[in-house]
């Protein structure tokens, strides 16, 4: 049992002799949605998903969320979710936070997909048990049990990849088996993985030379100094009994890549190298009435910054960061009735942060500080498990009295930031399933499957230590910054459609609103530096619509639909009331994948985003894009060969409005498509997998 | 300490300078001393959002100060000169590039070039036909074709370079008498942006090369001199130099301090006679202060200490300093826009800031 799979997993009772027992609920994707107040999307990763695709991927496939790229495969990608920053959504692995508070932009591109049985994407209600106060929204990446795989890939911009991974028997059962020896009430088992990663990334790309008047000197040059290469190992023990289980994981990560700079301005030297490791253990068990998890986690990061050049930022820079963050979260659950299950969630964190120049040969002060939250929820069922309530009362500290001296004693010293704060952070989740009882003969079985669902809930972001201290290339630290606070809402429904005419499917429909203030954005503040500031509030709200179907056992399809509409509160005039950059107004995503069983599948994805502005004071409106991709694979016994395309119609140039401030000059210019200003995409782009999948699916 | 104050550093000397916007668009003229020859009419500004993302030009009428705002985008650090009847528009922070503009025929610029990466041009000046442009990354002053804007070549200041590779980082370019008088602010970027003694060098525009110098304090700039003789010098103190403000003449080739700052960091001037409007950065990069400076003295008249980022100064031939007031990120609530002084009596026309959609960045006159 995976205790973060929270929302596959419930308690219930035994209508006959009352006691509490704790259930699974069908482990499908679409059945756990479907039992949870969360608004929830998880995204299994098996067969229906392309070699192509990376995390970034399988995450832009949901609604609500948008992926921002700095190019191709490989390159820096973070994910917005409900028009959030990408710091305000928590990533985590297997309910580990890698950036505990938002403490960094989450860079998913490091994350290797291979390593993950299931992608969950929480967009409002994120379970208590991850002791999370997100404004965004949590991405939960789950290892689970893994089939055996090896691939190898390799594609263009030299772009390879290398993967093993699966899941055995561990060293207590293997041992076990191997004398003979009946089953134990305990059996272990190991997944491991490792993966390459390899890239040049020399996509050629078009460029204005910056001169939106002069298309004499348009042309088309290739991306240099874009090359990385990643190698990332996790290894899982996991030994479960019928009432306990301990596992015991860690995950590593190297990588080391040229930062190419923008498009008008590149780089020829810049590097960066990171490493980090995460090693978490956890047990957890269950007696009765009572299920208790405890869970132990330190996360190691290194990342050396060399712009000795000065290409980057202001001078010459040598760099190195270390952030080391421990921690603790228990949690407790105690089936009291049938209809009420309380639970207590305590988590506790220690943050480190040192900065040492290498080109001085010198150290700044070491940073700490301390985090915490203490949640007391609860699930309260009604109606004959029609009615699920649960609110969750939370508090989260941060204690930023060790964060040390100010570094320029000319800002003012200590800020805000010094203090013992804290933020209540409480939040409520509803599930309604008025017809819950499918089978009940004056049930219509059409609603059995309908869900309605309400979130809301406050929450809070304390700066991270690059916000408030950090000096590296183009980014400056700001040690006044004030915790980001916000509350979000969201009312919608889930219904799980019944298996008619070869068809099955689920439809999802929500409306959310948020809002933030003292939001932090970097603005600019010297030509070649960017500093973090709380600028006043914002507010987002909009629809999300997902439609799942299979279609006659051969025909998978995911359909979604966001609109989002935003706006920025801050006091300054040109920015006020307009809409925020990088969050589209629209966004269609279509996947279809036909498949003959295992033996030929083809895959393709259409993802459309239209009314995305490309800055704050909304004068570049880019010109909406439809990107496709395809795949085709090709398999027998447990071997498959596939040969993907990504943006298949090779776009890479959009027209627009050469002044957006004139209604007199319609002239368009052309210019790269882009997430980030001056970082082109890449266009067409082709990758060829070879595959091998134990057929056994992984049972150990 | 570091890097945050080499930011705030080159917040106020690299990310704008004052453009030295009056129009010495005759060469070997000297500007008008008369009082004011009120031949200009027309203020451009170059503006910046908030997040410093984008930029816009405007232009003020500088009788009635009616706007005509937001004619055309810019880079997100735009600056604006106004040399031989031609405004120069040009674009920074990874989008280098020089736009010649006719004087209100803000369509389409006469020709647009792109420069070579990590340029950074501050400001250009038109002379002996040719435009020359400061380029403070580059640490050269390049040429260009009046009527192309094809590369001609540089003025080849390796004879300036300090102990970095960057070169000299030339910020200001004024015509004086048929010649061009750069200030090279000489930073040592791999020892810290600390001074290496800043220099005001004389370049012959049909020579194309530098023919005298003056070592002057650190991180100097130049400025015109209406109604003066010569030249301004604005420095921090370096080595045995005071910082303050310096009298270059260089007909008689005399250099001589008029105004001694003390650790006071001036950032912006506008002189006229006797008098002068300038701004100011504290040593500690803490607090910016504005002051009336008289010249004749030698003596700081009068000071006021505010919250404002003080984007830009010029001067135009009314004897008017305009003062833009940038975005603060300090205090990212503070009043933008500009101030309009009456050099003569260091007082302000306007009890309000001109408001543009966007706050000034980079002012100067035709």
């Amino acid at each position: 049992m995976d205790a973060y799979a929270q929302a596959g997993e419930s308690w219930a009772s035994d209508d006959d002799s009352g006691e509490v027992v704790v259930v699974e609920e069908p482990s499908g994707t679409d059945d756990a949605a479907s039992a949870s107040s969360a608004t929830v999307t998880i995204i299994a990763v098996d067969e229906a998903i392309s070699a192509s695709a990376d995390v970034a991927a399988v995450v832009d496939s949901a609604s609500g969320t948008v992926v921002r790229r700095l190019g191709g495969l490989g390159d820096y990608s973070t994910v917005s979710i409900r028009g959030s920053s990408a710091r305000q959504v928590q990533v985590f692995l297997d309910g580990v936070p890698l950036n505990p508070d938002g403490s960094q932009a989450v860079n998913l591109s490091e994350l290797p997909i291979s390593a993950f049985e299931r992608v969950e994407i929480y967009r409002g209600g994120a379970p208590a048990e991850l002791a999370a106060a997100p404004i965004g929204g949590v991405v939960n990446l789950v290892t689970g049990r893994l089939p055996s795989t090896a691939s190898l890939a390799y594609g263009a911009h030299g772009t390879g990849r290398v993967v093993g991974a699966g899941s055995t028997l561990g060293p207590v059962s293997a041992l076990r088996r191997l004398r003979g020896l009946p089953p134990s009430a305990f059996e272990d088992d190991l997944l491991l993985m490792a993966e390459a990663f390899g890239t040049r990334g020399d996509f050629d790309a078009f460029t204005d030379s910056g001169t939106l008047y002069n298309q004499d000197d348009d042309e088309i040059v290739r991306r240099q100094n874009n090359d990385k290469r990643q190698a990332s190992a996790l290894a899982r023990w996991r030994l479960a009994g019928e009432r306990m289980e301990l596992s015991v994981s860690d995950s590593f990560l190297a990588r080391e890549e040229g930062l190419p700079g923008p498009i008008t301005s590149p780089t020829a030297t810049t590097r960066l190298a990171t490493w980090r490791n995460l090693a978490s253990a956890r047990v957890e068990g269950h007696s009765g009435m009572l299920r208790v998890s405890a869970m132990a986690w330190q996360q190691t990061r290194g990342e050396t910054l060399d712009d000795r050049e000065g290409e980057i930022g202001v001078g010459a820079q040598w760099q190195h960061y270390r952030t080391a963050t421990t921690g603790l979260t228990g949690h407790m659950a105690w089936g009291l009735r049938s209809w009420l299950v309380p639970s207590l969630t305590l988590s506790g964190r220690h943050d480190g942060f040192l900065q040492t120049d290498l080109l001085a040969q010198s150290a700044e002060e070491p940073r700490s500080r301390l985090a915490g939250s203490a949640s007391a929820s609860a699930s309260l069922r009604a109606w004959g498990d029609r009615l699920l309530l649960e609110p969750v009362l939370q508090a989260s500290a941060l204690d930023s009295r060790r964060l040390g001296g100010a570094d320029s004693e000319n800002l003012g010293g200590a800020g805000a930031s010094r203090d013992l704060t804290w933020a209540p952070t409480p939040r409520v989740g509803l599930l309604i399933r008025p017809w819950l009882g499918d089978g009940e003969p004056d049930v219509d079985p059409a609603w059995a499957g309908l869900a309605l669902k309400a979130n809301a809930g406050r929450f809070f972001r304390p700066p991270d230590f690059t916000e408030l201290f950090g000096d590296r290339g183009g980014v400056v630290g700001n040690e006044e910054l004030t915790p980001e606070r916000g509350w979000q809402w969201d009312a919608g429904l889930r219904w799980g459609l019944p298996a008619r005419w070869s068809a099955s499917g689920a439809v999802d429909l929500a409306f959310f609103q948020s809002s933030v203030v003292d939001r932090i954005l970097f603005v600019q503040n010297s030509q070649h530096t960017s500093v973090p500031v709380n600028l006043g509030r914002s507010w987002t709200q909009g629809v999300e619509a997902a439609l799942a179907l299979d279609l006659c056992g051969w025909v998978d399809s995911q359909s979604n639909l966001t609109w989002t509409l935003s706006r920025n509160l801050t006091p300054q005039r040109d920015v006020a009331d307009m809409q925020l950059p990088g969050i589209p107004t629209w966004e269609i995503y279509q996947g279809t994948s036909v498949h003959w069983g295992e033996h030929l599948r083809l895959g393709h994805s259409w993802s459309y985003t239209d009314g995305t502005f490309l800055d704050a004071t909304n004068w570049f409106l880019a010109p909406p894009r439809s990107l496709h991709g395809a795949f085709v694979r090709a398999g027998v016994g447990g071997l498959s060969l596939e040969l993907s395309l990504l943006n298949l119609l090779d776009r890479t140039v959009a027209w627009a409005d050469r002044n957006p401030l004139s209604d007199d000059d319609d002239t368009l210019a052309p210019g790269p498509i882009t997430d980030f200003f001056g970082y082109p995409l890449p266009g067409r782009t082709w990758l060829v997998s070879l595959a091998w999948t134990d057929p056994h699916r992984g049972d150990p | 300490m570091t890097r945050t104050l080499l930011i705030l550093l080159s917040l106020s000397l690299c990310a704008c300078p004052p453009t030295t916007g009056l129009d010495d668009s005759a060469p070997g003229v000297e500007p008008d001393t008369g009082g004011g020859s009120g031949e200009q009419t027309t203020a451009v500004v170059t503006t910046v959002a908030s997040d410093y993302a984008t930029g816009a030009f405007a232009t003020v009428d500088l009788d009635d100060w009616s706007i005509s705002d937001e004619l055309f985008v810019t880079s997100g650090d735009p600056a604006v000169s106004v040399s031989e009847g031609s405004v120069f528009q040009l674009n920074r922070f990874g989008y280098d590039a020089v736009r010649r503009y006719e004087p209100g025929a803000w369509t389409a610029p006469l020709w647009e070039v792109a420069l070579e990466d990590l340029s950074n041009p501050y400001v250009a000046r038109v002379c002996e036909g040719a435009v020359f442009v400061a380029l403070y990354d580059k640490g050269e002053v390049g040429i260009y074709d009046l009527d192309s804007g094809a590369a001609l070549g540089a003025v080849d200041l390796g004879a300036f370079f300090d102990a970095d590779s960057a070169g000299p980082e030339p910020s200001t370019l004024v015509l004086y008498q048929g010649k061009l008088y750069a200030g090279l602010e000489r930073l040592d970027r791999d020892g810290g942006w600390v001074d290496a003694g800043g220099v005001v060098v004389e370049i012959d525009c049909s020579e194309r090369a530098v023919t005298r110098s003056w070592a002057v304090g650190g991180n100097t700039a130049v400025h015109p001199w209406p109604q003066g003789n010569g030249l301004l010098v604005r420095a921090r103190a370096f080595g045995d130099d005071a910082g303050g403000l310096y009298a270059l003449d260089p007909a008689a080739d005399t250099l001589e301090l008029l105004v001694d700052m003390g650790d006071e960091q001036l950032t912006g001037l506008g002189a006229w006679g006797q008098r002068a409007v300038a701004t100011s950065l504290s040593a500690d990069f803490g607090s910016a202060s504005r002051h009336c400076l008289d010249l004749g003295a030698g003596a700081v008249s009068a000071s006021e200490i505010t919250d404002a980022y003080y984007s830009d100064v010029a001067v135009n031939d009314r004897g008017e300093a305009w003062v833009a007031t940038g975005a603060s990120w300090m205090d990212p609530g503070a009043p933008t826009g500009l101030w309009v002084y009456a050099i003569e009596t260091c007082t302000a026309r306007n009890d309000e800031p001109i408001q543009l959609s966007l706050h000034p960045w980079s002012v100067a006159f035709y």
